[in-house]
């Protein structure tokens, strides 16, 4: 944490914040900017700054949950956000009573948005170990009729044939290539929004 | 020292500093962090939920340096909050002083 960059902290301090209003976002990210821009007038590095600072994590967390200052030190958030994932159905979490300072209603929001999206992220990790190995399969599908081709054409009269493993090669590649891609997309989509 | 403890009196700290004057932000947290052992970037949410509960204002002022930096007001509210917190303070720690020195049984 303490060899981070401006833009590193800026980058997790944003992605940390993705369910608020993209207004309140940009003025959160606008106020850690100045102080960046002032610590470096005032002849600090950006790692030093970022030491001072602490964990974007943390922060990100204490406007999360609309509580500057009073409440959690990151240890614990850290240790509560991987406990959420660990019961079968998490959203039970998302209505544990909770102090709660101002604006509870969007937080609630968030956490089960988040919570929903480790439920989605788990589901498709677990499709991942079939989906993948499927997609290969698919994608060497062409290779095997190329294979066979050779042992088969000499025996097969016409050109039928051959235009009809052709095509076959083509949808099965594009098909386990289709799979390979929206698995990776669906497995990356609900792992940055479940915040994990 | 303790964590929590730190964070409970860092919104007396800065509505005490903003007492002084119009500060901002890098000030407030600059200020806070030399003297206490925290991370200044809670600072930051802070000063957000105590402008959300109407303590201070904020404004843009031009720097001499670079870009306009947001400044914090302490409204008439933020003055009364300012003086119930360090009342609370004042009897807190006179109690705890009692206790150390052996006065209070």
């Amino acid at each position: 944490m303490t060899d981070m960059t401006k833009f590193e902290f800026l980058q997790q301090l944003y992605d940390h914040l993705s369910s608020l209003p993209p207004s309140e976002r940009d003025d959160i990210v606008a106020d850690f900017e100045e102080h960046f821009q002032v610590g470096e007038e005032q002849g600090k590095t950006e790692e030093q700054i970022c030491t001072e600072l602490g964990n974007p994590y943390a922060c990100a967390l204490q406007y999360l949950r609309g509580t500057g200052g009073t409440n959690t030190s990151a240890p614990q958030a850290a240790a509560q956000n991987t406990a959420a994932v660990q019961p079968p159905y998490p959203q039970k979490t998302a209505a544990s009573p909770r102090p709660q300072n101002a604006a509870p209603a969007p937080h609630i929001n968030e956490r089960r948005n988040k919570t929903l999206w480790k439920v989605v992220f788990f589901i498709s990790l677990v499709c991942a170990i079939g989906a993948y190995p499927a997609a290969c399969g698919l994608m060497l599908i062409p290779l095997a009729l190329i294979v066979s081709a050779f042992f088969l054409i000499p025996a097969v009269p016409g050109g039928a044939m051959v235009g009809f493993l052709i095509s076959l090669g083509v949808l099965c590649f594009t098909g386990g290539l289709l799979l390979f891609l929206v698995m990776t997309w669906l497995l990356r989509l609900s792992f940055r929004r479940s915040g994990l | 020292m303790n964590t929590q403890f730190k964070k409970g009196v860092l919104e007396l700290c800065v509505l005490s500093l903003l007492k002084q004057g119009d500060k901002y932000g890098y000030e407030l947290a600059d200020s806070v962090g030399k003297k206490i052992d925290i991370s200044e970037g809670s600072i930051y949410p802070l000063l957000k939920r105590l402008r959300a509960e109407g303590y201070f204002e904020v404004y843009l002022k031009e720097s001499p340096t670079g870009p306009a930096r947001k400044y914090y007001r302490l409204t008439s509210k933020g003055v009364e909050m300012q003086a119930h917190l360090e009342g609370e303070w004042r009897e807190f720690t006179q109690s705890v002083s009692a206790f150390i020195g052996g006065d209070a049984t």
